[in-house]
């Protein structure tokens, strides 16, 4: 009996208490300060230097601007997502997309153009290339309005570090990296002669490993020549294009890969580096704080990826803009999120914000208080890939992509994966017609 | 005698240590995440040793006061109880009705419902998200808490039907013929007899909403609201993780739930066995 009267209290008791939560929906929703600009970021790692940043803004400005940070980025963009389809986007954002995809959020309005605020001087603080990716040129391919969307927050760039302990036991000199592909493949082989692997990067993120493929396209290439392989003037079994597959059938040869490169992603890539495991490793600048963290006396320096002898045209490499903010222009605030994020990218607040996160400011003057690794990166941001009117089909690049893979690994040969490749190509441009 | 004596004690010995080598497996992850929380992030990448130099008892301070534990933590604690009560009495009543009432549909609704077990979470992000926003429920506690609700409906009915289907009828007749009422039936016999099942369904869920996250962060904006899988965030970077204090996060983040399991646990191999195997 008592058992029985127990249990219905118990229900009772939860029943009360659901809808008492549920009772306090409302009341909590109106206490959100609707006046204060709201911003959705994904590093959450940002999150304290981000909220002392807007704190500084309040005491300067009076108004109030509130750093949401969600991760991982997955779930940012899901949120994203959803908030646009319920109109409910905030003041500042990411969609965390290509340029495909951020052309879809201008056109359905999400996104404001702020072309006029960039031409009145705010553009002349930033790094060129940090800018362009979130440009819009005339007659680009998607249709939108030209000008500059994203404000840049800080920019990044893929290079190639290099274990200086590990180059002086293999008897290479530390300060002098290799800068040709030929001296890389000679700093492999003694480096393995030496028990070190030579080369590690996270591989099994398909996008490095294309990166690294695109640098020597530009290498090879150049601009036109790229414009000309989308379109298909150019095929992908170009002899350059075999030559960029010959390249890792090259490295697979003379056992520069980490053991399992292939299905390594970036963060165990990291790990093997900093921990003395490989030699070299194709990362970003983000790197620095990377191996700090994990391993705060390793000694290392960084070089561009070795270009090519026979190359036309300079090496670029992966990079620019890191992470971008994009103004909700359906926002009511958003004057003041533009004037926020103006206030955000000068000099002593990116200053501050380098510091803390060490990562590359999108602020040009900012880049001279940088530590000695991070200017040196900073130098490469002129060396990024350029904008481009047009991009590779998603499919094709995947089979660029996997295709690297299966030469890595030794499950086919150049000519065959630029066949492979070249095919998609022409299965792709059967779809477009 | 003896040969069949030895060969027991041989098949004996190789089933204990093969579940030796299962235990060892299941609980080296518990092992390196309490080593670990115990470590310096340095240690953790530079030193492959089962347990730390130094002992770094501050880093279950630290996680608690960076991670704003105490907030989320509580947030955490009204999710479950209020939705696993929920979902116990929501579901209960259904199943009941599923097993025992005899309507028109009633096959045919019972597998409608199944059926949303096996739609993905993040497919049903957006019309989710539009819903709550026409219902005023975005961002607020009533909303997170009726997708939990609603999410859990399909798996209790499933676990619970095939229960009270398993019950004697005999005794729910007697009752009948005392003047017991249906729903009186349902609460004072079919209920107090579920309760292996309902135990089940309680830790299950238990577990499923304490570390639900992804619609958490979806329907919620106001940090005030969020769980506490939204504390360990904080350690997760885009580039670096703190591993340590991640790890000192997770365990205070385990520790409830550990404790509800070994209260249940009795009940759970019982209630399991009884409602999947016989669904």
């Amino acid at each position: 009996m008592f058992r029985g009267r127990f249990f219905l209290f118990v229900q009772v008791f939860f029943c009360c208490l659901f809808l008492t939560v549920a009772g306090c929906g409302k009341k909590e929703s109106s206490k959100n300060d609707e006046s204060a600009v709201k911003v959705w970021h994904w590093m959450t790692d940002r999150q304290a230097a981000f909220e002392k940043l807007a704190d500084q803004y309040y005491k300067e400005t009076g108004v109030k601007v509130i750093f949401e940070t969600y991760a991982p980025t997955d779930v940012y963009k899901n949120k994203i997502t959803a908030a646009a389809s319920g109109q409910l986007l905030p003041d500042i954002f990411n969609p965390l997309s290509d340029k495909r995809e951020l052309a879809s959020y201008i056109k359905a309005g999400f996104i404001e153009n702020l072309n006029d605020e960039m031409n009145k001087g705010w553009k002349d603080v930033f790094f060129e290339k940090s800018l362009v990716q979130n440009m819009f040129e005339k007659n680009n391919e998607w249709g939108v309005e030209p000008g500059y969307y994203g404000v840049p927050l800080d920019v990044s760039s893929l290079m190639i570090y290099y274990n200086k302990d590990l180059f002086a036991k293999a008897g290479l000199d530390p300060n002098k990296p290799p800068k040709t592909w030929n001296e890389f493949i000679e700093a492999g082989k003694k480096l393995r002669a030496a028990g070190i692997q030579p080369f590690v990067s996270g591989f099994g993120e398909a996008w490095l490993v294309g990166s690294l493929a695109s640098s020597y396209q530009w290498n090879l290439f150049g601009k036109q020549g790229i414009l000309d392989t989308i379109q298909g003037k150019i095929t992908y079994t170009d002899p350059r294009w075999i030559k960029i597959f010959e390249l890792f059938n090259e490295m697979k040869e003379n056992k520069m890969f980490a053991s399992g490169i292939v299905t390594m992603i970036n963060k165990d890539a990291e790990r093997t580096f900093a921990t003395g495991k490989a030699a070299m490793a194709l990362n970003g600048s983000w790197g620095v704080n990377v191996y700090k963290s994990m391993n705060p006396s390793l000694q290392y320096g960084i070089m561009y990826p070795p270009s090519l002898p026979d190359a036309k045209y300079p090496l670029l490499v992966f990079g620019g803009d890191g992470s971008s903010m994009f103004v909700n222009a359906m926002s009511p605030k958003k004057d003041k999120a533009i004037a926020f994020l103006k206030w955000f990218t000068q000099r002593e607040q990116q200053s501050f914000l380098a510091k803390e996160t060490l990562n590359i400011p999108s602020n040009k003057e900012s880049a001279q208080d940088l530590p000695e690794i991070l200017k040196e990166f900073s130098k490469s941001i002129d060396q990024t890939f350029e904008n481009l009117p047009m991009i590779e089909s998603w499919q094709v690049t995947n089979y660029i992509n996997t295709n690297l893979q299966s030469v890595i690994i030794g499950e086919k040969t150049p000519k065959q994966a630029a066949e492979e490749v070249q095919a998609e190509k022409e299965r792709q441009m059967k779809v477009e017609k | 005698m003896n040969s069949f004596k030895t060969k027991k004690q041989i098949l004996d010995f190789i089933t204990h240590a093969i579940l030796l080598a299962v235990a060892v497996t299941c609980i080296f992850p518990v092992f390196w995440m309490l080593s670990s929380s115990l470590k310096t992030q340095e240690e953790i990448f530079t030193k492959m040793t089962l347990l730390p130099e130094v002992w770094q008892w501050s880093n279950y301070v630290d996680a608690f006061v960076k991670a704003e534990f105490g907030m989320y933590f509580l947030n955490s604690v009204i999710y479950t109880v209020v939705g696993v009560s929920a979902i116990v009495l929501i579901t209960s009543m259904a199943a009941y009705g599923f097993a025992r009432l005899e309507f028109w549909g009633k096959n045919f609704l019972f597998y409608l419902l199944i059926s949303t077990l096996l739609i993905p979470i993040p497919g049903v992000f957006v019309p989710l998200y539009l819903l709550l926003k026409k219902l005023a429920l975005l961002d607020t506690r009533t909303g997170l808490l009726l997708c939990y609700i609603s999410g859990a409906l399909a798996f209790g009915l499933f676990l619970l039907r095939s229960f009270f289907e398993d019950l004697p009828k005999e005794i729910e007749e007697a009752a009948l013929i005392d003047g017991c009422s249906r729903f009186g039936i349902y609460w004072r016999i079919a209920l107090p007899l579920a309760k292996p099942a309902i135990a089940t369904l309680v830790i299950l869920q238990c577990l499923a909403i304490w570390n639900e996250f992804l619609l958490a962060l979806v329907v919620l904006q106001d940090k005030a609201k969020m769980p506490i899988q939204r504390g360990l965030m904080v350690f997760q970077g885009t580039f670096i993780t703190d591993y340590p204090l991640l790890m000192a996060g997770l365990t205070i983040a385990t520790i409830p739930i550990v404790i509800i399991y070994l209260l249940m646990q009795k009940h759970i191999v019982k209630g399991i066995a009884a409602g999947a195997l016989k669904g």
